[in-house]
């Protein structure tokens, strides 16, 4: 075939303009770091890229969540343990007062301000706040769990963060448990309780059945912190092992959408350099070509 | 009485001197758009008795080397090109718009924008956590209006690179102007027919005008008997002889119609840059526009709704729960329009979505607790540090009619069509210039042949030039002979 000059030099011009866009891509993909630079560099991976991003972003949060689990929890673990040993302490001396027999009034006096002290060591535990919040209110807007009397100002809604993913908004972990489920219900609360044992001890001479009563009473607030402890230490598991999982997930995706995003540098630059070669071999092949015309041998 | 073959040597060297200037000719418009190769066409005058010699050579006509069908198969493929080529400039101006996967684009905005009501879930009392939701969905809001700003100024921006057809600049005004070239351009060539002479140059930049119009309106044309160019568009005569139609358009980008039609009014299906603009000013720019306002509405509507349904820490209830409530409503997050208190579903939604200011002024009034039900012991009115409501909203990323996916539909539709209109475009140069370079071979110069073409006519002209020196010499001696 005829060839005519000007196709000549479009044909390698052209050829030259494909090879330079070919390696402008690849360098801006070494440059960035990025092998997906816009949606059309490769569709489906970018669609899955901003999937996964967006997953990403969401492990972390859950995973935020879970600290602020932990830390609510452990609080909460604590004050447990520590009402707990309180209400042992109040046991004790409930005992004590019983074992007495006819002792003298001072000695009851004695054990009911001790129980006093007891008690409002107990009321401070039960108030604990974490972040000016108090732990032990449920879900309620009160700045208090308990007031002075012992009344309950919290609601028996268990406060929750969302930890992984779940039905409705996600798989719940429980902050805390409502107060009621470690000190007690209403008029048999342990600070009724002991409020009721502390006026009759004051009067220098209590029964033997209301000390009794107290002290059934008073094991049952026990067994119930118990129960409240435990639930505590299981919410505490649920977190941990949700945390672990959304470490794992979070790896993967953060894995995968490396893999696809970012650019493998020994392929890239091994395009780059046999672009580079086949870039200079056609710019040697137009160097050669262009000027050869019969006028320079003539 | 013969002149002892000086006349006959004179007619050489005329056409010698015609291949010379032809050649010469040629190698000058080695590189000017639409011009045919030229070569001369000559042909033997008979002897006038038998037995006599040839009477020299006679030059027939300097012809201009075309091939129809490489021609119009040319044309063709520059309309396909001008095309593809605008098409693609078109997707790669809006995939800038979505530069994605990008850490400031609006699918890392919408996850934080989750991450803050997440956060706020775990401290519903904090007034860092509630500015921040207020802030994200600022944002939100702020990126969709601008990226729909962008994509409205490209619209128009393509509609002003089109025109009007009248003398704005335009590219249809460029096309009219060539229409009118090639008119006048018709009317010479079919003039210089009938005089005998050589219209070469004239069809030469007429093939240049019709390559320009296939690149900018997608054209095809046909060589009429009188030598004339009919130009035609989808069935329509746009220059037939000396008559030019004049092109303009109808409706407007705002519309979605916009349209080119003859000054009669009948419409025109343009190809080529225009036929491309018109496409994307039309339908594949507005397509973008709605799917932009279709994330707008999914954040709008999922995200509203939830605060309709629900009520704030301080037991304000949602529209939706508020029944006769008395004491404050909370405001819908998103509306449409800055003083608007309403979001309503539209098209064009994401030019306009933005965040209540009752809400902004006031980021307390969100509705991170759930309306009273069995599940909770929630009341209206009464400050609550349920969260519930909140952590449904945070899970809306997950929603499979949420913002995210629709975003991740429109990225995903985006970059397929980005992807091949690059690839077309690609496809259609390769083929404008193997349509270029079959062209080439039969009306491109060669400089190979002008050279070899100049050294034969170089050498016929001195043998002739010889020839004409034994002539001289022969009457000489026969003079002095007498």
């Amino acid at each position: 075939m005829r060839v005519a000059d000007v196709s000549l030099s479009q044909s390698i011009t052209q050829q030259l303009n494909l090879q330079e866009s070919s390696i402008a891509n690849l360098e801006g993909q070494v440059s960035s770091g990025k092998a997906l630079n816009q949606p059309s560099d490769n569709p489906a991976a970018v669609t899955q890229v901003l999937q996964l991003s967006g997953q990403a972003s969401q492990l972390t949060s859950w995973q935020d969540n879970t600290q602020t689990a932990t830390s609510w929890l452990g609080l909460a673990n604590d004050s447990a343990n520590s009402a707990l040993n309180t209400m042992q302490t109040a046991q004790t001396l409930l005992l004590q007062a019983l074992n007495q027999g006819s002792e003298s009034a001072t000695n009851y006096t004695g054990i009911a301000e001790q129980l006093q002290g007891v008690s409002a060591n107990l009321l401070t535990t039960a108030n604990t706040q974490f972040e000016g919040r108090p732990i032990f209110a449920g879900t309620s807007a009160s700045s208090q769990a308990y007031d002075a009397a012992g009344n309950y100002l919290g609601n028996e809604d268990t406060p929750t963060v969302v930890v992984g993913p779940g039905a409705g908004a996600g798989q719940a972990a429980a902050l805390s448990v409502p107060g009621t489920a470690l000190f007690g219900t209403g008029a048999s609360n342990v600070f009724a309780v002991l409020s009721t044992v502390i006026g009759q001890l004051s009067t220098g001479a209590p029964t033997a059945a209301q000390l009794n009563a107290a002290l059934t009473a008073l094991d049952a607030n026990i067994s119930t912190a118990e129960q409240g402890s435990a639930e505590l230490g299981n919410a505490s598991i649920a977190v941990t092992d949700a945390s672990a999982s959304l470490t794992t997930q979070l790896t993967a995706a953060q894995t995968t959408q490396a893999g696809l995003e970012d650019v493998n540098v020994a392929t890239v630059t091994t395009q780059l350099d046999s672009e580079m070669t086949n870039y200079q071999a056609a710019m040697w092949a137009a160097s050669q070509a262009i000027p050869e015309t019969l006028v320079h041998f003539l | 009485m013969t002149d002892l073959g000086l006349s006959i040597l004179a007619s050489g060297l005329s056409a010698d001197t015609a291949e010379l200037d032809t050649a010469s000719n040629n190698l000058s418009n080695i590189n000017t758009p639409g011009y045919a190769r030229e070569a001369v066409e000559l042909s033997p005058i008979g002897a006038a008795e038998p037995l006599q010699s040839g009477g020299g050579v006679s030059i027939t006509s300097v012809r201009a080397l075309t091939d129809a069908v490489y021609g119009s198969a040319n044309v063709a493929a520059v309309g396909v090109q001008g095309a593809a080529n605008q098409a693609n400039e078109v997707m790669q101006s809006v995939e800038a718009i979505f530069p994605e996967p990008d850490a400031n684009g609006l699918a890392a905005q919408l996850n934080s924008f989750w991450s803050d009501l997440s956060n706020l879930a775990a401290n519903p009392n904090q007034q860092g956590a509630q500015q921040s939701v207020a802030t994200a969905a600022q944002n939100l809001a702020t990126t969709l209006n601008s990226s729909s700003a962008q994509l409205s100024q490209l619209t128009s921006s393509l509609e002003s690179q089109v025109g009007t057809g009248a003398n704005d600049g335009g590219t249809l005004s460029q096309a009219n102007g060539l229409l009118t070239q090639i008119a006048s351009l018709n009317k010479g060539i079919v003039a210089g027919n009938i005089g005998g002479q050589d219209p070469n140059s004239l069809s030469d930049e007429q093939r240049a005008d019709v390559n320009q119009l296939a690149g900018l309106l997608g054209v095809s044309a046909s060589t009429a008997a009188d030598g004339s160019l009919t130009v035609s568009l989808g069935g329509i005569q746009l220059v037939s002889g000396n008559v030019a139609q004049t092109l303009v358009t109808s409706g407007s980008a705002a519309t979605g119609n916009l349209a080119i039609t003859t000054s009669s009014g009948a419409p025109v299906t343009a190809g080529g840059t225009i036929g491309a603009t018109l496409a994307a000013v039309d339908t594949v720019l507005p397509g973008y526009q709605a799917q932009l306002s279709s994330v707008a509405n999914a954040l709008a509507d999922n995200v509203n709704s939830l605060q309709a349904g629900g009520m704030d820490a301080n037991g304000d209830p949602g529209s939706a729960i508020a029944g006769g409530y008395v004491g404050t409503v909370l405001p819908d997050i998103f509306v449409d329009g800055g003083s608007g208190s309403t979001y309503t579903d539209s098209s064009s939604a994401a030019a306009t979505i933005a965040v209540s200011t009752a809400y902004s002024a006031n980021p307390s009034l969100i509705a991170t607790a759930a309306a009273p039900g069995p599940g909770n012991s929630n009341v209206i009115g009464t400050p609550t540090l349920d969260t519930s409501n909140v952590q449904a909203m945070a899970g809306l990323a997950n929603s499979a009619s949420g913002p995210d996916a629709v975003y991740q539909g429109l990225i995903g539709a985006l970059g397929t069509e980005a992807a091949n209109a690059s690839n077309t475009a690609t496809t259609a140069t390769n083929m404008a210039t193997t349509a270029a370079n079959n062209l080439a071979s039969v009306s491109g110069v060669n400089e190979n042949e002008e050279e070899i073409d100049i050294m034969t006519a170089q050498n016929a002209f001195q043998a002739a030039s010889q020839a004409v020196n034994a002539i001289v010499q022969s009457f000489q001696s026969l003079l002095q002979a007498v």
